[in-house]
């Protein structure tokens, strides 16, 4: 079996009282799309900010490729390619749509000093974020200012903002939430295209029947726990699963 | 006299990009009058103790107060909004007290002697500052300063280091705001910490309010109006603060954006088509 | 002597923590600061001095300094803080409180010239003294601290006892759920900026019955150290104000007393960025967030 491109091994993460994660462990396997599922609370935000580094964990290790990045801080997690949307969106409002997809470029966040002397590829590297802005049907809007976009743009301009660092892992934070039936469809196609571009997308999400059909694997979370994983048809049907989400298994 | 005024202009140009350069990171710098009196002092030092001409005491004044900056600024950086407009406050007034402890310099009385600048020196530092800033306004930097101040979490889930940037950008407006002070003191003949209240901190930063944060141009407007507008105005002089406070006061509520609003894109569509 | 220095110190603090109270308290209900407060300290002092020299009695003039001052507070809530009332707005209201000092301290000095102005009472009461343990412990001295305590007491119960007191702490709780509890934001607002207005020109009057005289700088040397005992306090904190004012009082009258007045000085404000640095809630305060972006 391949490398897992990321693994949490018995992440714990305490906020206060609370316990937010409890021994978390599971693998994300290259070229797959992995869902993790929980109702409200259950961590998965919390295992997110923990991925990214904004968190760090009390117990346990993040590994990336088999080298252990616990201990990485924020923004060199996110030049070690692991990049992530937010629930709330979070854009550079002030910035315009294609400032937005420009300033993802690596070389540049990574040599910011060096990047006064660019000049010569300025070109190309606008048509380059045209292009990613093509693919989530935003190019039009280039030059707009990001905070004048309608929920659905704002949405597919921050995973193109995600993409464009051309990121190892992408994790999806609630990317669906509020979108109508038609979005949603929309939604999922953009991000059944991005497969090849990454090693691996994680979707976080609470709506089962969004992940049922997006992702190859399922990772159910509770109070912190993972409480199943595999094949989505059979985490769903977890007893302890429909107990998460509904109470109590029987009718 | 008309010499004083282009030359007064042109120093409270240059302090109003200190700050904006500051600004263009993010934080809000209340200590660049620490930086123009250290930037002062350092240059009057290196000219009349070791008697060096003037265009070696401001290049080593600019450095020797952007590496304090830096110094100073990778622990308060950590700090942001109120707090480090707090903290570089108290940075501003143990400057101050500092300068007036020690003996060395001429402690509150200060030092006498310094020649040297005239105002053709500080224009054509003005033309350098606003050409550099004019070709960062186009490059890969100004979007990572831009994101940066926008949002610093999300900058930093993207890999851009933000307390280098801003640390960075805080030693460049310690720097300026030196090179400011050095020809202030060369022209003024004597420099004492007088000079350098707090006040004069407060100005400059609302000099770049006012003119707009938005681009490169509001900071040198602001202090061009606040500068100039006064000495034209018969009696106008003497009310230059209670206007000016009035100016702020209303400008923040009805046009907080400052007199230039406009914001221009580091690159547009149609880049994909030059370059 | 030690005593009587560590008496100054005391006095000195009662002071800082009156002015300190009045930043914390503002801070507390709209977690913003109001940088005009220093000076409106400053000009309680020059209030008293000109309802002293119309041949008032002191506490006319204390009491016309609470009311000027109060109103004072008013006119800046008004200005620079009604219309910025999100969280964003932190650094807007504070550049208008700074514009609001500004014109404040040219208006006084337009008014009352630029040289110290002198208080009208009779040198004799201001230095009259009692001896206790051979300590001369001037009147002023005992006035200033009794009042303070009585102050902190009225403050206390104020806030503790009193309905307005409840909305105070429920605003500053959280104004959204104040609201929603109907209670007048804006009125709560307005009585808690002229309660620490109030409290602040009494301070100007302490200071300037101590030293007899005021000079329109004080807002700046005096007022603003009290922001910074503020902050070692607890921004928001009321012991933390109390604590931090007395503390520094003390430091700066011990600093005297050992020749080091200049860093007395210093050393307020680079414990205040120490305490900023380390821990930003202050020595009162609650511990702060927990992403390490």
């Amino acid at each position: 079996m391949a490398d897992p491109v990321m693994r949490f091994e018995g992440v714990s993460k305490r906020f206060g009282g609370i316990q937010a994660l409890s021994r978390l462990s599971f693998d994300i396997l290259p070229g797959e799309i992995l869902g993790i599922i929980g109702p409200n609370g259950a961590g998965k935000s919390v295992m997110i900010n923990v991925a990214s580094g904004l968190y760090e964990a009390d117990e346990g290790r993040v590994i990336q490729h088999r080298r252990d990045i616990t201990k990485l801080g924020t923004h060199q997690r996110g030049r070690a390619g692991i990049a992530r949307t937010f629930q709330n969106i979070r854009l550079f409002r002030r910035m315009t749509v294609l400032e937005n997809v420009l300033v993802a470029d690596k070389r540049h966040i990574c040599h910011p000093f060096g990047s006064l002397l660019s000049f010569g590829r300025r070109g190309a590297e606008v048509a380059a974020a045209l292009a990613e802005l093509d693919h989530m049907r935003l190019a039009d809007k280039a030059d707009q200012l990001a905070g004048t976009l309608p929920y659905g743009d704002a949405r597919r301009l921050e995973i193109a903002r995600a993409l464009a660092g051309n990121p190892s892992v992408l994790f999806l934070d609630e990317p669906a939430a509020g979108m109508n039936e038609r979005e949603t469809e929309d939604l999922l196609a953009d991000i059944r295209a991005c497969r090849g571009r990454v090693e691996a997308i994680v979707v976080v999400e609470h709506d089962m029947a969004l992940l049922r059909v997006l992702s190859d694997r399922l990772v159910a979370m509770n109070y912190g726990q993972l409480i199943a994983e595999g094949a989505p048809a059979a985490v769903l049907a977890n007893p302890e699963v429909v107990r998460a989400y509904l109470g109590t298994p029987d009718a | 006299m008309i010499q004083d005024h282009i030359m007064f202009t042109g120093i409270n140009i240059l302090l109003a990009w200190s700050v904006y350069v500051i600004l263009l990171s993010g934080s809000v710098s209340f200590a660049n009058g620490a930086f123009m009196a250290i930037g002062g002092y350092a240059s009057g030092v290196v000219t009349t103790k070791f008697g060096l001409p003037l265009f070696v005491g401001i290049p080593i004044a600019a450095l020797g107060t952007a590496a304090f900056g830096m110094i100073i600024g990778l622990p308060a950086l950590r700090t942001r909004g109120i707090y480090l407009i707090l903290v570089t406050t108290g940075i501003a007034f143990c400057v101050k007290n500092a300068i007036e402890s020690i003996p060395y310099v001429g402690g509150v009385r200060g030092m006498r002697g310094l020649v040297g600048a005239e105002p053709w020196h500080v224009w054509v530092l003005v033309a350098i500052v606003g050409l550099l800033l004019w070709l960062l306004s186009r490059t890969p930097l100004q979007r990572i300063l831009d994101a940066t101040r926008e949002d610093e979490l999300v900058a930093r889930a993207m890999g851009i280091n933000t307390v280098y940037v801003k640390v960075i950008a805080f030693g460049s407006g310690a720097a300026l705001a030196a090179i400011a002070g050095g020809l202030y003191a060369h022209y003024m003949y004597v420099i004492n910490p007088e000079h350098f209240g707090i006040l004069v901190s407060v100005f400059v930063v609302l000099y770049v309010i006012l003119g707009g944060t938005n681009n490169m141009w509001g900071a040198p407007l602001g202090a061009t109006v606040m500068t100039l507008v006064p000495e034209s105005i018969r009696g106008l002089h003497e009310w230059r603060p209670i206007v000016f406070g009035v100016v702020i006061i209303v400008l923040l509520l009805v046009r907080p954006e400052g007199l230039l609003p406009f914001r221009a894109p580091s690159a547009r569509v149609r880049d994909a088509r030059d370059g | 002597m030690l005593a009587e220095q560590i008496l100054n110190g005391l006095v000195l603090g009662s002071m800082y923590a009156l002015i300190a109270l009045g930043y914390t308290l503002v801070f507390g209900v709209l977690d913003k600061l109001n940088f005009a407060h220093g000076d409106i300290f400053m000009f309680g002092g020059f209030v008293a001095v000109t309802v002293l020299a119309l041949g008032a009695p002191l506490w006319a003039g204390a009491l016309a300094a609470v009311v000027v001052c109060g109103v004072l507070g008013l006119v800046v809530e008004l200005v620079s803080f009604r219309k910025f009332r999100s969280h964003d707005a932190q650094i807007t209201a504070a550049l208008s409180s700074l514009a609001c000092s500004i014109i404040l301290i040219d208006a006084t000095q337009k008014i009352w010239g630029t040289e110290p102005v002198g208080l009208t009472l009779a040198t004799a009461i201001r230095t009259a003294s009692v001896t206790v343990a051979g300590l001369r412990i001037a009147y002023v001295n005992i006035g200033i601290l009794a009042l303070t305590l009585v102050l902190m007491i009225l403050l206390y119960l104020l806030i503790t006892r009193t309905r307005m007191g409840r909305n105070i702490r429920a605003v500053a709780d959280s104004a959204v759920a104040a609201e929603l509890l109907g209670i007048n934001v804006t009125r709560v607002t307005q009585q808690t900026f002229f309660v620490a207005s109030g409290l602040a020109g009494l301070a100007g009057v302490m200071l300037a019955t101590r030293t007899g005289f005021v000079t329109t700088e004080l807002g700046l040397t005096f007022g603003i150290k009290a922001l910074a005992v503020m902050a070692i306090g607890g921004m928001g904190d009321l012991r933390g104000a109390v604590v931090g004012g007395l503390l520094a009082g003390l430091v700066e009258a011990l600093a005297t007393q050992f020749g080091l007045g200049k860093f007395g000085d210093m050393a307020v404000w680079l414990l205040m960025i120490a305490v900023l640095l380390v821990r930003p809630a202050g020595l009162f305060g609650g511990v702060r967030k927990e992403t390490r972006a």
